[in-house]
């Protein structure tokens, strides 16, 4: 005869309870399967976005645009960069943004460079090509492979010539996707090239070759090696240095401190991701530890008798333990390769966008914190149950310490009072439901975050063309080129009105000068950084920060050089005061509104801004340089910040109050070889000026990340503008964003239609984002079906756990049913009893998990950005909603089951 | 004057492939006001009986007439309308709802049925069993001959035409198990009600008006039609 061990009695009594165990069985096997899921689906999602970045802007982590100032040794002294390719760049087609240019071999690795169609060029006269570049270079139809392809190329600094090549392959689009829309210093240099020759190709008669670096950085990169590394190469190579962002969004320096807002957000939604793991491991701990307390309470006799005939505690523990443990050992392998089946099969349908990996260092932390909780849920019931006094666990004792609390009623209705009595004597049984409840709620908003927010910010919506203008504001000194023809409002309305058009956003900027009373240095860690408004102090101290180790007298001298072609300027126009140059942004008066979160003093009068007597300056109060002469400014709410975080140059508004008068001067000409062969002297007196004088209405103490401001930026509106009587010359900028995704003939009239537009206009070229955009909306599917997907999961499993939590009561209480019944209580008197306490359950865990969102969005640790809350507090609602809907669905379900068998049956149950 | 009656009444339980006859084609029928004893030995069906006349569970075979209306053709709803206005059931384990207090426990049939309680014969009741002064406490703080009372209470507090004992005495001690006989015998005497009483014990049922004797499921004895 075999011992009888405890794992065979667990064995023995599992085998005999079969129905009673079989929610704690399915709740351990959902409980690991929705955590190891949604693992396994946040690691898939976020790999697959990151090589979807990787095909469509390469595996590089930075590039720097033609800078032959610099040698590969430079870069690699440097000590960031561990590999470097190049992109040679020899001609451009014109009137075009399109470039002709060829690959090294750590080049091509690093771009990856996909071939649609074809192959891509293997010797001289070989030509391969993006579909968009042909679509802009040739209107009249598309050639075909192997065809001859005459193209009118204008070399780097050279002049046309013509070239024929056999076209052999179309190529994936890439070449826009690496131009940053955000860097106005990246049009004076030549782009990536959109047509792809062999390295082979004989050079063009004129002209030379330009290149790009591509680099990969030793170390993943951080806000604080991105300050230092890129303050060394930024000073050499102003907006030619970018980084590709985890997002895949490509920064340079101007809008540094816009990928620090970006990463925050990354930042907060993996914050909310861990937080909603956790959340769910605490859940299933609840469901688990319910499941548990509910077998517990339905055997409290056998307990009891066990006890009674000698079990100690630990015996007791050891017992039913035993049983939860066979049923994780059973339940858990299963459910985590089913979750592995799942995910992999997910990855399968959308392999652009998810790739599945299974990684033991994931899956094996999965696993223990599973065994963890198992352990914690089962133990907890298992403790309170095996403490009692086995008599007490008999007659229910524990009944008696609370009946003193209990008022008679002298009429009631049955259902309200038994579901108040039950909640009110037995508030631990409900308590797992509610915590239940408030824990699946919570998780339901995070997860509503995570996924909602997550997916826009990996995907953003990507417009299909931009119009942007060639070397916008390129004139010399203060004086801004603004070309004879501009794009109007006319081509504006036309571009509005062509078909599939949804949106198109337009941006003015203008280069304008304040007159001030005095010398500020507060614009230099601006876009218009100006040594000459610094003190001899000032710009000493800020060569030395630069690493600068000339002699005191050398920097004096070139501070008297900046000075003097300073003053040259001043006396030029005639100006006694200080010239600051700055940009003048117009906004709409719907985001002027928006702007008023931003308001540091005085007060934003739309009329006034309108009437061109007012305009907002966006000049926070207090900025601190960090120690290693960064740029990047930030503000600081305590000025005892500045000394802890050891600021080498704190900057203080001492310019622009509410109520001040400012100067505006602009100074522009339509000659775009203005003042390139000529002293500054006679550039100032040709150009055309025009003067305003305004009052400053109010102070932004920050910039919203929607307007693309400096700090120093004056705002006004497009009517304050013109009030002011400052020139209006065209727009700048033109986003264009269609209503849906267009077939390939579609987009071919589109671009011809907008090429044509753009091209009426001087010096304005058409980005073409099609491609990304058909891309990004194919994503988008895929990751709105995924989350679907996984939202079902998520609420299959959550919405089960709170009904077997509130609903397990129906098990153990057949005999509460069966008096009910003998003493003439219908069904749905029952179903009410019932129905009532999940209503209280679910409430309570809804406010809960509102409170508990709240607090923790507030929180100085996690500080959510307040656009999130709505979409969590609809999740909480539409999940309790549908929780309520299908917990009395199954409770009628339930109540049905259990009312089914006699009276009798229920009553003798026990 | 006849109250209820049955036919052919049987109730077979399955366990496994062998059937057990709990009861065996029973037919009696029950006078208006009168007090039946049903006695017989362990596993003789005597409490099988007694649910099947009050519908508490669903017979086999046969039938159970209620003032001529036959009880297993009513649905759910109706049994349980019937039950909480017309039946009265007695428990040998109690069966109150431990989480309400006695005075709840006495009402539910009352409050179940939507209707205003009487007061004034809630209160006879009450002091005909002697349970006043534990009216607020919860069952399990009451003994088990005063739990016994309060399920008396609560079967007669609707003023039902039957009142249906399943060994009420089992649980109590001899002293009691006479109280509460006495009580049952004396209210439903008062009040009128039909009074269906199982027990085993013979002392008890020398006290009925009939005594029926059940063997195997069948009637071994009758003492007397009383219809």
């Amino acid at each position: 005869m075999k011992a009888l061990t405890v794992s065979r009695m667990a064995a023995a009594r599992l085998r005999a309870n079969k129905k009673a165990y079989l929610s704690l069985l399915i709740g351990i096997f959902l409980s690991v399967f929705l955590v190891t899921t949604l693992v396994l689906c946040i690691q898939g999602v976020i790999l697959g976005q990151m090589e979807r970045n990787n095909k469509r802007l390469g595996y590089e982590d930075a590039f720097l645009l033609d800078t032959p100032e610099l040698t590969d040794g430079d870069l690699a002294e440097m000590g960031y960069f561990d590999t470097i390719g190049h992109v040679y760049v020899s001609a451009g087609i014109q009137d075009t943004n399109i470039y002709l240019g060829w690959y090294d071999e750590t080049g091509a690795d690093l771009l990856g460079r996909q071939v649609l169609e074809g192959r891509l060029p293997e010797k001289a006269g070989e030509i391969a090509m993006e579909r968009s570049a042909m679509l802009a270079i040739r209107e009249d139809g598309q050639w075909q492979l192997g065809e001859e392809v005459t193209l009118k190329v204008i070399p780097v600094d050279g002049v046309e010539e013509e070239r024929t090549f056999t076209l052999v392959g179309y190529l994936a689009e890439q070449s826009n996707a690496l131009t940053n829309p955000n860097n106005t210093y990246a049009v004076y240099v030549t782009g990536f090239p959109a047509l792809l020759v062999s390295p082979s190709e004989p050079a063009f008669a004129s002209g030379r070759v330009a290149f790009h670096r591509l680099m990969t950085l030793t170390v993943p990169i951080s806000e604080e090696l991105f300050r230092t590394f890129y303050n060394r190469i930024e000073d050499h190579v102003l907006g030619r240095f970018q980084v590709k962002t985890i997002s895949g969004n490509l920064i340079d320096s101007y809008y540094s401190e816009y990928v620090f807002g970006l990463n925050s957000d990354a930042f907060v939604i993996a914050i909310m991701a861990g937080i909603l793991i956790l959340a769910l491991l605490l859940s299933c701990c609840v469901g688990i530890a319910g499941s548990m307390e509910g077998i517990l309470s339905g055997r409290s006799e056998e307990i009891g008798i066990l006890r009674a005939l000698g079990a100690t505690k630990r015996q007791i523990r050891r017992m039913f333990g035993r049983e939860s443990w066979l049923l994780a050992l059973t339940a858990a392998p299963f459910s985590i390769a089913l979750s592995c089946l799942f995910v992999w099969g997910l990855a399968l349908w959308m392999p652009e966008n998810m790739i599945f990996k299974f990684n033991p260092l994931l899956v094996i932390p999965v696993i223990v914190l599973s065994a963890a909780v198992i352990l914690i849920s089962g133990s907890i019931p298992l403790r309170r149950a095996s403490r009692q006094m086995p008599m007490s666990v008999i007659r229910d004792t524990g009944l008696l310490r609370k009946s003193k609390h209990i008022r008679s009623r002298k009429q009631f209705r049955v259902p309200a009072l038994i579901s108040k009595r039950l909640v009110r004597l037995y508030p631990t049984r409900l308590l797992g439901a509610v915590i239940l409840s408030a824990l699946m709620c919570f998780c339901a908003a995070m997860l509503s975050i995570v996924l909602f927010q997550g997916i826009s910010g990996f995907v953003p919506s990507q417009e299909a063309y931009s119009i942007m203008m060639q070397g916008n504001g390129s004139a010399r000194g203060y004086v801004s080129y603004l070309p004879g023809q501009p794009l109007s409002d006319q081509s504006l309305n036309q571009l509005r009105s062509l078909p599939h058009v949804r949106k198109v956003n337009v941006n003015r900027q203008l280069r304008v000068c304040v007159l001030l009373d005095h010398k500020t240095s507060y614009f230099n860690a601006g876009h218009y950084h100006n040594d000459a408004l610094m003190t001899l102090e000032e710009y000493t101290e800020y060569a030395r920060s630069l690493g600068d180790t000339a002699d005191l007298e050398t920097i004096r001298q070139r501070y008297a050089g900046e000075q003097a072609s300073y003053d040259a300027a001043r006396n030029a126009l005639g100006i006694s005061q200080e010239l600051v140059m700055t940009e003048l942004q117009t906004v709409t008066p719907e985001k002027l509104e928006l702007l008023e979160q931003s308001l540091g003093s005085g007060k934003i009068d739309l009329d006034a801004i309108n009437a061109g007597q007012e305009v907002l300056v966006v000049a926070p109060q207090i900025w601190w340089v960090s120690e290693s002469g960064t740029q990047g400014f930030r503000l600081i709410d305590d000025p005892s910040e500045a000394e802890r975080e050891k600021a080498a140059m704190t900057v203080v508004n001492d310019w622009a109050f509410a109520g001040q008068e400012l100067p505006i001067v602009q100074l522009y000409t339509d000659d775009p070889q203005a003042g390139t062969d000529e002293d500054g002297k006679s550039l100032y007196e040709s150009c055309t000026r025009r003067d305003a004088l305004v009052t400053i209405g109010a102070v932004l103490d920050s910039r919203p990340y929607s307007l693309s401001g400096m700090w120093g930026a004056v705002l006004t509106t497009e009517e304050g503008l013109r009030n002011m009587g400052l020139f209006r010359n065209g727009w700048d900028t033109i986003t264009i964003y269609l209503d849906g995704i267009v077939d390939e003939e579609t987009e071919k009239t589109l671009t011809q239609s907008v090429t044509a537009i753009a091209r009426r206009a001087e010096r304005f070229q058409v980005y073409n984002y099609m491609e990304s955009a058909r891309e990004n909306a194919r994503t988008q599917l895929q990751l709105m079906l995924l989350m679907g997907a996984i939202t079902i999961v998520f609420f299959a499993v959550a919405a089960g756990m709170i009904v077997s939590a509130v609903t397990r009561q129906l098990q153990s209480d057949g005999k509460r049913i069966g008096m009910l019944r003998a003493v003439g209580a219908e069904e749905k008197t029952i179903l009410r009893c019932y129905s009532g306490q999940v209503f209280i359950c679910l409430t309570l865990g809804m406010v809960l998990s509102v409170l508990v969102m709240a607090a923790l969005f507030t929180s100085s640790i996690l500080n959510v950005p307040a656009r999130y809350y709505p979409g969590g507090i609809a999740a909480i609602l539409f999940f309790t909603v549908c929780c309520m809907a299908l917990c009395a669905f199954l409770l009628r379900r339930r109540v049905r089951q259990v009312t089914r068998g006699s009276i009798i049956d229920n009553i003798r149950e026990l | 004057m006849e109250i209820m009656h049955c036919e052919n009444l049987s109730k077979i339980y399955q366990t496994g492939e062998a059937s057990v006859f709990a009861l065996d084609d029973v037919s009696l029928s029950l006078a208006s006001g009168s007090f039946t004893a049903i006695t017989g030995p362990s596993g003789s069906g005597k409490s099988t009986l007694l649910h099947l006349l009050g519908g508490l569970d669903k017979p086999t075979k046969g039938t159970v007439y209620y003032r001529e209306n036959d009880l297993y053709k009513y649905n759910d709803n109706q049994l349980s309308v019937l039950r909480r206005r017309r039946f009265g059931f007695v428990f040998q384990s109690y069966n109150l709802v431990k989480e309400l207090t006695g005075y709840e426990n006495i009402l539910l049939p009352v409050m179940l049925d939507s209707r205003q309680p009487d007061e004034a014969y809630l209160n006879r009741i009450i002091d005909l069993l002697g349970i006043r002064d534990r009216m607020s406490h919860l069952p399990s703080a009451m003994s088990g001959g005063q739990q016994q009372r309060f399920c008396i209470a609560r079967a007669l507090a609707n003023k039902p035409a039957i009142l249906f004992a399943d060994e009420p005495t089992g649980n109590l001690d001899g002293k009691a198990g006479r109280e509460v006989l006495t009580l049952l015998r004396t209210v439903s005497h008062e009040l009128g009600i039909t009074l269906v009483l199982v027990t085993h014990d013979l002392h008890v049922a020398e006290q009925a008006d009939r005594v029926i004797k059940l063997e195997d499921g069948k009637i071994a004895g009758d003492s007397g039609v009383t219809v």
